[in-house]
């Protein structure tokens, strides 16, 4: 395909956006930033590089409005280029055009298990050794795959896939548009246990799962089932591999939680939460919107609107990246103040003299 | 069914338990406080915070601490309110045994499933339920009454003692040994390879792993956690003990009596664990480690060497939990006391 026809096909550019035809080269494929060769389209993100990177020689490039140098490098090198407000949107939408999906033959492979009272909506692809149970409902162009099993009384919406080996719980509600990865289980049983003197005693589990519209969940994810109510993922979240979503949780809408991260029972997360790798989340708290964790952290209270926090227990991300700082040279501070304490008889205690935290912390997660 | 029904099935009522019936309501279903609505029981924990939600609950019953000093504000809340009300000694355990009650769990009727394929010389017991391509392999013995769900695969030599289940997709190895009552939930993995190689000039050499895995009586073992079989030996986990979903065990690990282990738990080859310890989210154990009876780890805290019987430890590496709470205080003072030092 010629870049000019290319450009036609993707919304995030519009007529009127700066570009260079060059030759108007056929592009057949796309690649990263330091591997692109001729036939192939990259694109460059506002701070990725400041030119083309040497070694390559990629046909076209999407590139950020306005970085003139980059614009002049591509330019003197023969390459086409075109401006977008956002390349790596722009990349998505012709990574689709350029490599599209197999298409998946429709229908229903013979040895699939579909229980007599459910109800599979229109162009619906079901294949091997899956297992659909009583009264599940599956809407229009569903993709079930090789050995996903649903349990009775399943709902899933139009044009959702579930992939191999995933196992969605009775009751299950799963929106539009959702995709669950391999082996991902929803709806399991929530980690419920009464201590007696007999041991640890199961709390029933009689509650359900619901994904709304748009969530993915990651390979292996599970997210359990509540003792009574609901465990809820808000529309557009989507989940890395490895998750752990307690029972009672409630997403919000818009959240990306990275891999291997585990979120105790009864938290509640708001809208746009943002939350780094394998970081943990103390049962029964509250996030606000917009807040953001980085990677291995763990919270243990409440956080408020748009907090950005780090460490174990999570603080403030400030106060934590001054606080590291200064613990790189805590041998030193060590060495120092035995040094002092030697010249001096009088027991040095900074603490007393230091303000008192601006911040309380709370004791760290418990067991769901 | 009546309230007064409803609470001969609880084990803890007795002719001297504290009751309202007030009116015996018909119940029919079981939600939190916050939510129940008419016809619905809840209940209310020993210092709970929720008791001021007590007087604008729509619930019909609730149990409620039988002594303490909140006792008698709370019966006299829930009987202004016209709620029925039950005093027990733990009324969360009362609630466990109403929900068991009130939503009877489901168990499929037994029988094997046409797709379902079963191996030679292998035995399963009476009333015992195999799901929809379900693969058992040879020479395994399951016992009566276990349902094992759509898609579980056992393979060779493996032994399931009675009123087991086990859960879709779930695949268990070679020679393992389920206990009876143990529950292993969806795509969990029992008796895996465990991750053993010798590092050689030519790279990793595989460490052959002909052990085997035990669940004692009682043990549940959560979604996608797998259980680590060992080069040689066992690996085994003690009776009563619960697994949450994700974890880890490592090939020749002992787990004791009653432990409860939460989601994302890692332990190390070789570790040995005691009774009634409990390890919170996303703790690591470091290989053979030695964890005490009752000792309790708070999350994400990093365990070596020896920690001894009854203690609660924070932290990476774990160090006693009242000194790292001091610890994480003094690490946001840090350049407060830099500061300070240098004066």
């Amino acid at each position: 395909m010629r870049f000019s026809e290319l450009l036609e096909t993707l919304p995030s550019i519009g007529d009127s956006a700066s570009r260079d035809l060059a030759d108007d080269p056929v592009i057949d494929s796309a690649a990263s930033l330091i591997s692109a060769a001729t036939g192939q389209i990259t694109f460059y993100e506002p701070g990725s590089a400041d030119e083309i990177v040497p070694g390559t020689s990629p046909s076209a490039l999407i590139l950020p409005r306005g970085h003139e140098r980059l614009r002049n490098s591509a330019t003197q090198l023969g390459i086409a280029w075109v401006e977008s407000d956002h390349p790596k949107l722009s990349f998505a939408e012709l990574l689709e055009i350029l490599h599209p999906e197999e298409a998946v033959e429709c229908g229903i492979d013979p040895a699939a298990r579909i229980d007599p009272t459910a109800s599979l909506g229109a162009d619906v692809s079901i294949g091997p050794f899956a297992v659909i149970g009583a009264h599940c409902r599956i809407g229009d162009r569903c993709r079930i795959h090789a050995g996903a099993i649903l349990h009775s009384w399943v709902r899933v919406d139009d044009e959702s896939e579930i992939h191999s080996g995933a196992v969605i719980h009775r009751r299950s509600v799963i929106g539009k548009g959702c995709v669950v990865h391999s082996n991902a289980v929803v709806g399991s049983e929530g980690f419920g246990f009464i201590p007696t003197a007999s041991g640890l005693r199961k709390m029933p589990q009689t509650g359900h799962v619901v994904l709304e519209d748009q969530v993915e969940l990651g390979c292996n994810s599970c997210i359990d089932r509540p003792a009574m109510g609901e465990t809820r993922i808000g529309s557009g979240t989507k989940i890395d591999n490895l998750v752990q979503i307690g029972h009672g949780v409630t997403v919000g809408c818009h959240c990306a939680l990275a891999s291997q991260v585990g979120i105790a029972g009864g938290a509640r997360l708001g809208d746009h939460v943002v939350l780094g790798g394998k970081v943990g989340v103390a049962d029964k708290i509250r996030l606000g919107d917009g807040v953001k964790a980085y990677a291995s952290s763990a919270i243990p209270g409440h956080l408020a609107d748009g907090e950005i926090v780090c460490g174990i227990p999570a603080i403030p991300a400030r106060q934590f990246i001054r606080s590291a700082a200064v613990f790189k040279s805590l041998p030193e501070m060590a060495k120092s103040l035995k040094r002092l304490e030697k010249q001096s008889p009088v027991q040095l205690s900074a603490q007393d003299s230091a303000p008192p935290p601006n911040r309380t912390v709370a004791p760290g997660p418990e067991p769901s | 069914m009546q309230l007064s029904q409803l609470i001969k099935g609880l084990s803890e009522v007795t002719a001297q338990t504290p009751i309202d019936l007030a009116g015996d309501p018909q119940i029919d279903g079981a939600d939190s406080l916050e939510r129940a609505q008419r016809g619905q029981l809840c209940f209310l924990e020993k210092g709970h915070g929720l008791a001021s939600l007590l007087p604008s609950s729509r619930a019909s019953a609730i149990l409620i601490p039988g002594r303490g000093d909140e006792a008698l504000k709370l019966r006299q809340l829930a009987s202004e309110r016209g709620m029925a009300w039950v005093g027990l000694e733990n009324p969360k355990l009362g609630f466990a045994e109403a929900l068991e009650l009130l939503y009877p769990r489901r168990t499929p009727a037994a029988g094997i499933h046409p797709s379902a394929r079963v191996g030679s010389d292998s035995l399963v017991g009476e009333g015992t339920h195999l799901g929809a391509n379900v693969s058992v392999g040879s020479h395994c013995v399951i016992g009566a009454r276990c349902v094992l769900h759509p898609g579980v695969v056992l393979m060779d030599d493996v032994r399931i003692d009675e009123d087991c289940e086990v859960h879709a997709n779930a695949v268990i190895h070679p020679g393992s040994r389920i206990g009876r009552r143990c529950v292993i939930h969806s795509a969990a993995v029992i008796g895996s390879e465990g991750f053993g190689f010798i590092p050689t000039e030519n790279g990793w050499r595989r460490m052959p792993q002909i052990g085997v895995v035990i669940l004692e009586e009682g043990v549940e073992v959560g979604c996608g956690s797998t259980v680590d079989r060992p080069c040689v030996g066992e690996t085994r986990i003690g009776m009563g003990s619960k697994l949450d979903n994700l974890v880890h065990i490592g090939h020749g690990v002992q787990i004791g009596r009653h432990c409860a282990i939460a989601a994302q738990v890692g332990i190390a080859g070789g570790s040995q664990i005691g009774d009634h310890v409990i390890l919170a989210g996303q703790v690591g154990v470091a290989t053979r480690a030695v964890i005490e009876d009752r000792v309790t780890a708070t999350s994400k805290s990093g365990l070596h060497g020896r920690v001894a019987a009854g203690q609660v430890v924070s932290g990476y590496p774990a160090i006693a939990h009242a000194r790292w709470m001091r610890c994480v205080a003094a690490f946001s003072r840090l350049p407060d006391l830099l500061r300070a030092g240098r004066r």
